[in-house]
């Protein structure tokens, strides 16, 4: 909690501080770049205009996570029951992946006829890869010996995948997991600048879109901390959930001292 | 009476290695034997195939017991590494070939509870596998290996990564519980000192590839302490056991 916790807070305030003196010395415009008072001024004066919008992207950031575990999970494990299965499939895992999401994002916005869906499709696209990947090399990454336990007590497929495979994955799963959180947080950042959606249902994205177009760059500063603040909440979120699941066994959770 | 025959066994890995070639081998019920060899003469390839894990290239392994009745070969398996799942606490480990058969909770805790007993770690059950040193980490998987109190223990050198203190220790111990328990036990060793101290029988294997090329008897009396450990008979034993293995190091 010490030095971790107060380095980057003290370095943080350090910016801040710089970034307010640097905009007041120099007299740069707001509209060109607002000082972190102004910003924060805003960000207060704005908050009903920005929280609906915070609460529409992080309600799609967090159905695509979740897909993205099911689905993710899912493949994995049929991927490790059946080498065909893999052997077929992954390719086009790996294409889905690399394909850039600004790229495939108008054509999914054109077949799901539906903004919310296609915007999540968009950010489930981005954010199940890691867990994918990750939950595969897990599930593979048991000690052999303990697979031939497992064979020696007549352990069918599914038992070993049980009491063995999903174990041994899950600090693997969690991994992923805690890349996957801020993916999804961008995939649907950028679906939603393709979309560029208006309405009452808009989320943050489209917040920025429309400061920019009105030249109200602090109102963008605004959102952009809030972005940036709720990819940051996940992250530790995630971080405190895998915590909490390895501490008793992990040696990724496990303090130094034992 | 004769618990497992293996008849002129030979075992050619995909790779093309042979590790085994004509390796005959009688296991005797009740008694404990050690295999002794250098490093690679396919020792721990010889426990896998009598653990059913790796079907031989040629040859046979007959359990002429389990062909009467009809069961599957009861038989623990101890490895060089403690081989234990981190993400479960000591007990739940020994509890691990119960509850793959099936074994009622109730029943399995207790079952577990008692051969954690029998390996001296009373107390240890709520212990995480990280929390145990390494020592104690080997006592919880020699008793998850004779929690189904089986007929035929087979440990693959399980205390050679151990420090000296510590395999003493293990090695009265496991004696004590063969004497209790009487299960059969095949020890494959690299060790002469640990094979004399432990076992009735000493089969000695060439290197690769490996055969039995003899066997030596240890009569020495049980139970086997400290005293017989420092005994001019135990010394006598262990050049003897020298000998025969550096025979079958020349054979190679």
């Amino acid at each position: 909690m010490s030095a971790r916790f107060i380095a980057p807070v003290i370095m943080g305030l350090i910016i801040l501080v710089l970034w307010e003196a640097v905009v007041r010395l120099a007299e740069i415009p707001p509209y060109v770049l607002p000082g972190p008072l102004v910003v924060a001024r805003t960000l207060i004066a704005d908050w009903a205009t920005l929280a609906p919008a915070l609460w529409v992207t992080l309600t799609i950031t967090l159905e695509a996570l979740a897909a993205a575990v099911v689905v993710g999970v899912l493949l994995a494990v049929l991927f490790s029951l059946s080498r065909w299965v893999e052997l077929s499939l992954f390719p086009y895992a790996i294409i889905l992946q690399v394909t850039p999401i600004v790229a495939i994002a108008p054509l999914i916005i054109a077949w799901a006829n539906d903004v919310d869906l296609s915007l999540l499709i968009c950010a489930w696209l981005v954010a199940f890869f890691p867990i994918l990947s990750n939950t595969i090399l897990g599930l593979r990454s048991v000690d052999h010996n303990l697979l031939a336990l497992f064979e020696l007590y007549g352990a069918g497929r599914w038992r070993t995948l049980i009491h063995l495979r999903l174990p041994a994955a899950l600090p693997y799963f969690l991994g992923g997991l805690r890349i996957s959180g801020g993916l999804a947080l961008i995939g649907a950042v950028v679906a939603e600048f393709v979309a560029g959606t208006g309405g009452n249902a808009s989320g943050l994205a489209w917040r920025i879109l429309e400061a920019g177009y009105q030249l109200r760059i602090p109102r963008m500063f605004a959102a952009l901390v809030l972005i940036s603040a709720a990819g940051i909440a996940i992250y530790l979120l995630l971080s405190l959930l895998s915590y909490l699941l390895l501490r008793r066994w992990h040696e990724s959770a496990v303090g130094p001292e034992g | 009476m004769q618990l497992v025959g293996v008849r002129g066994v030979s075992k050619v890995f995909a790779n093309g290695v042979k590790a085994l070639d004509g390796a005959s081998l009688d296991i005797e019920a009740g008694e404990f034997l050690s295999v002794l060899g250098p490093s690679g003469c396919g020792k721990s390839t010889l426990l896998r195939l009598i653990a059913g894990l790796t079907p031989p290239s040629a040859g046979t392994i007959k359990w002429p017991e389990s062909e009467r009745t009809g069961g599957k070969p009861d038989l623990g398996f101890v490895f060089q590494e403690p081989t234990l799942m981190p993400w479960a606490t000591a007990l739940a480990n020994v509890e691990l070939p119960l509850r793959l058969r099936g074994v009622a909770r109730g029943e399995r805790e207790a079952r577990a509870a008692e051969a954690l007993g029998h390996v001296g770690l009373a107390g240890f059950e709520r212990s995480w596998p990280r929390e145990l040193s390494g020592g104690m980490k080997m006592r919880v998987s020699i008793a998850r290996a004779l929690v189904t109190g089986p007929k035929l223990l087979l440990m693959d050198e399980p205390f050679a990564a151990l420090d000296e203190i510590t395999r003493r220790r293990l090695n009265t111990d496991l004696l004590e519980l063969w004497q209790r328990t009487r299960f059969t036990a095949v020890f494959v060793t690299h060790s002469v000192f640990e094979s004399v101290f432990l076992s009735q029988r000493i089969a000695v294997m060439n290197a690769r590839p490996g055969r039995v090329l003899s066997e030596l008897a240890i009569p020495a009396p049980y139970p086997r302490t400290e005293a017989f450990g420092t005994s001019a008979e135990y010394a006598a034993l262990c050049r003897l056991a020298s000998a025969h293995l550096s025979e079958a190091m020349m054979a190679a």
